[in-house]
């Protein structure tokens, strides 16, 4: 599999917000198939802490573009949408490259899959790779200590500041993290936003 | 502007949001075309890319539209080659005169493009048109024929299907707890049904529906747009070959976005079929063609924020893909962003090169990657094989037109990475 750069739902989240919710975006996330529950855990806790409001989580059961006012409909308390892909489903994803630009039509949509099935799409769904936000690699904030778990420990300090004082995660993790953003998260203070 | 971010007290920090937020926004390379024409960031071609002595694409489609009522033409491009663009343009193009009848429509606003029947193209302009017809009538007082307020409810029950309530049994007493739904689904699943029997029956009642409009000498343009998203040709050519032929005739004129496979396939039906045919193919690197895409940056803020050598840098490697020279643009902000920079230096542009050569790197094998090394050593590409119209389709490779000479090329991004993992 090609390495493309790694976050975590803590960092993602937050290039959604800098970007704003109601601005369309398509990101890929790619994932280890064992790590996608807490994944989808992380990013329904950041969604709510960062942004503070609820993720619209679709299967791929409830991913129906029959109904113009159906799964993706815009809805202001519910800005971000999450769909879990993790086994290869080519009927949906063939719909969901055709009727690709109701996707983009709806805030940020999240498309989170396993690495074979990221892999397929990208390579067999042309009209919806083309339009990618970006395709990034997602790993569970346990990686890093967990925000949860520092949480608990010291509720008053900043996040920003917990992987910092983490060294923004440890072990090669961390360090793909570092080195494929270029920005030397494990070395250097994030700067203010 | 500043704002207080820092956390010592009296500092005062460049706050960089409101500096990235609205680039990231201009740049937003899924954002609605209608709104980016809008807001003046769409920036038109001044000549047909394919000859540079001919107007642009969009102001053909629009003179052969007013010049030629009932004429059908086709705009065949790549994914993320601007045919959505192209199709706005031509639609504001023809809005100069007052009495003209434009009607845009993706058609995946209308129908599941999966599920998708012919009759489909005809069933949305009956719509679309029944509504420009009311408003109309209704500015000019007047009430709405009963013949076309029918032709309306017949389309509607054909397009969107119809559940009748009947009894359970026969007792005919009325008894509104026995009533069961029973739904007629022949002509209407999902949003659309399998029309294409019925594609006769509904151009007729689009005909009645159009009648007031084609009654006077006022144009009317459909601008289909979404159909090209089915890829392959066969599919493409079951609308023509129904819904567009029964409207030859009508007066009617129609634009539609063709699939790109249409001009490599050896039936020649988009050449043939279609009055006029328009491709949009990706912008080769020239001075002429570089300015264009430099342009497109400009307009949507880049000096701000890079210098000329990293839009330089950016308008090469999209490989002149409209939709990639904003992704580009707009990975390399994020980029710079979380790097706490406040400008886009070349390692941020080198970052995102490598991020989209890796998006078009994924999914490839050995044969694939074969080809690729072909056509950049040798020239090389087997356009008549399907896993070269793949590559095409995917936009690993792109066709280039330039000096009157078609040629192929390796995305340049893609080309930047291949060397080290083929």
């Amino acid at each position: 599999m090609i390495e493309f750069s790694a976050t975590i739902a803590f960092g993602l989240i937050r290039r959604l917000a800098t970007a704003g919710t109601d601005t369309p975006s398509l990101y890929l996330l790619i994932s280890d198939a064992g790590a996608i529950p807490a994944i989808q855990a992380d990013i329904a806790a950041e969604v709510q802490v960062q942004i503070g409001v609820g993720v619209r989580a679709l299967a791929p059961v409830d991913v129906r573009f029959d109904d113009s006012q159906g799964a993706f409909a815009p809805d202001p308390d519910k800005p971000v949408t999450l769909i879990t892909l993790d086994h290869w489903l080519p009927k949906l994803v063939t719909a969901l490259d055709r009727n690709i630009v109701l996707l983009t039509r709806s805030g940020a949509v999240l498309l989170l899959a396993s690495r074979k099935v990221a892999e397929r799409i990208l390579a067999e769904a042309p009209n919806l790779r083309n339009r990618l936000t970006d395709v990034v690699e997602i790993l569970p904030d346990e990686a890093f200590g967990g925000p949860i778990a520092w949480r608990r420990a010291r509720p008053s300090a900043s996040r920003t500041g917990s992987r910092q004082a983490n060294g923004g995660g440890s072990g090669r993790d961390a360090n793909r993290i570092a080195r494929s953003t270029g920005t030397g998260v494990a070395t250097r203070p994030l700067t203010p936003v | 502007m500043e704002t207080a971010t820092d956390s010592k007290p009296g500092a005062v920090a460049f706050d960089r949001r409101l500096v990235y937020r609205p680039f990231l926004e201009r740049l937003n390379p899924i954002a609605s075309s209608q709104g980016l024409l809008a807001d003046g960031l769409i920036v038109a071609p001044d000549h047909d890319p394919r000859d540079t002595g001919e107007p642009p694409i969009h102001v053909s489609l629009a003179n052969t539209a007013e010049l030629t009522r009932g004429s059908q033409m086709a705009l065949v491009g790549g994914i993320g080659s601007g045919k959505t663009t192209e199709l706005l343009l031509t639609q504001k193009e023809l809005s100069r005169h007052s009495d003209a009848v434009n009607v845009y429509a993706d058609l995946a606003d209308y129908t599941d493009l999966n599920e998708i029947n012919p009759g489909a193209i005809l069933a949305t302009a009956g719509f679309q048109l029944y509504s420009h017809v009311c408003s109309r009538l209704r500015r000019e007082g007047r009430d709405l024929p009963e013949t076309i307020k029918s032709a309306h409810a017949k389309l509607r029950e054909l397009a969107l299907g119809k559940t009748s309530w009947i009894y359970e049994d026969e007792d005919y007493d009325y008894e509104p707890d026995r009533l069961v739904p029973v739904r007629s689904p022949g002509v209407m699943k999902l949003r659309f049904p399998a029309l294409w029997p019925k594609v006769e029956e509904i151009q007729k009642l689009l005909v009645s529906i159009a009648s007031p409009l084609l009654g006077s000498e006022a144009q009317v343009t459909l601008l289909i747009d979404g159909l090209d998203r089915l890829i392959t040709p066969e599919l493409f050519r079951q609308f023509a070959e129904q819904d567009l032929r029964s409207l030859k005739g009508t007066q009617i004129s129609v634009i539609i976005v063709a699939p790109l496979l249409f001009l490599y396939d050896k039936s020649r039906f988009v050449q043939d079929y279609f009055d006029v045919v328009k491709h949009i193919p990706a912008a080769a690197a020239g001075p002429r063609s570089s300015a264009f895409l430099r342009q497109i940056l400009e307009r949507r803020g880049a000096p701000e924020l890079m210098d000329r050598a990293e839009i330089t840098a950016i308008a090469k490697y999209s490989g002149g893909v409209l939709r990639d020279l904003l992704t580009l643009a707009r990975s390399s902000a994020e980029y710079a962003y979380r790097d706490g920079e406040d400008r886009i230096g070349r390692r941020h542009v080198s970052a995102a090169i490598k991020q989209l050569g890796n998006r078009y790197l994924a999914g490839l094998g050995n044969s694939q990657k074969g080809l690729l090394q072909r056509l950049i050593e040798n020239n090389e590409f087997p356009i008549e094989t399907s896993a070269a119209k793949e590559l095409l389709v995917n936009r690993q490779v792109l066709e280039y037109f330039k000096g009157g000479v078609d040629y192929f090329a390796v995305h340049p991004a893609l080309t930047r990475i291949l060397p080290k993992t083929a």
